[in-house]
């Protein structure tokens, strides 16, 4: 049976690679981030945290405009989740629109691997309380999902 | 010192406290004021040590790189002790925060409220690191050195925005 589910999975992972995104991001795209932590959620909402970049300041996100409910959880847990070496479970999304990420003068980056939808926010400002100032924005524009 | 009462509204019991001038009124006061005093210590205590389990429950659960599922760093010793001393120079009347760690293995308190007050609060190095949104286009983030207790900037953003309840 791991067999078959392995197959399963691998045969899912490359249809989902079938997929058509345009090459720049539009204002009104929804942009997910997936949620691994408990710590991201907090009373029903997405915490700033979430949005923090990493020290080499590209957080990653997927371009999930047009894909199914089914489709964005899939997304999640056959690129997202499987990249992890601790085979934590994502526990649930933040969704906003993009154009939220520009008027904080963010810009997102179609990266095409491991998916088209993949893409990272760049452009974030170097010190701390300016960041954060930009987290919080986007945390209080985002809707939280939990994962069903 | 005499306590009146008066009939409210719908029946309901007014009552308030009238101070006496004599010497007995006066040490009955300074008892009260005692007893009020050790209840709020008593309730901040609690309010503190939870934050200090919490704190040490990230601390715990956040020892590994990647702990956010992404490329978060650990929480590092350090950053568990700044986040103890903020803890202590918080003042009594505003709201209790909730402390959260950041994938850069800093810890902050953040505060927020249904109606779109977001503020933050972290130590980093000798400086303290704020950043906030109240309602629809009010901002404030910045840094100030913090010398064991809340500079006046910070203490009048929490009083007013996140006042106990």
């Amino acid at each position: 049976m791991p067999y078959l589910r392995r197959f399963w999975q691998s045969l899912l992972t490359t249809f989902l690679q079938l997929d058509w995104v345009p090459r720049t991001v539009a204002a009104s795209e929804r942009i997910t981030r997936y949620l691994f932590s408990e710590r991201h959620v907090k009373r029903g909402q997405v915490s700033f945290t979430a949005f923090i970049p990493p020290k080499t300041k590209d957080l990653s996100v997927y371009r999930t405009s047009r894909c199914s409910e089914g489709k964005i959880w899939l997304l999640g847990e056959l690129l997202v989740e499987r990249q992890r070496k601790d085979r934590g479970r994502i526990l649930g999304r933040g969704d906003l629109q993009a154009a939220i990420f520009f008027e904080q003068g963010l810009k997102i980056l179609p990266s095409v691997t491991p998916h088209p939808r993949h893409a990272i926010v760049i452009d974030w400002p170097d010190d701390k309380p300016h960041q954060r100032m930009k987290a919080i924005v986007l945390a209080l524009n985002s809707s939280l999902l939990l994962r069903p | 010192m005499s306590i009146r009462l008066a009939a409210g509204a719908a029946g309901a019991t007014v009552s308030w406290r009238v101070a006496g001038l004599s010497p007995e009124s006066r040490e009955i006061e300074g008892r009260l004021e005692a007893i009020r005093r050790d209840r709020r210590t008593l309730i901040s205590f609690s309010w503190r040590e939870s934050l200090r389990d919490e704190l040490a429950a990230i601390v715990r659960s956040c020892a590994n790189a990647g702990w956010d599922g992404y490329d978060a760093e650990p929480v590092p010793v350090e950053s568990e002790i700044a986040a103890l001393q903020l803890i202590d120079a918080l003042p009594e009347y505003i709201s209790v925060p909730e402390v959260m760690p950041e994938p850069s293995g800093d810890i902050v308190l953040e505060w927020r409220t249904d109606d779109r007050r977001y503020f933050t609060l972290g130590l980093s190095g000798t400086n303290l690191v704020y950043a906030g949104v109240f309602g629809r286009s009010c901002k404030k983030y910045g840094e100030e050195p913090f010398f064991d207790a809340l500079p006046p900037t910070i203490l009048a953003i929490l009083t007013h925005y996140f006042p106990s309840a």
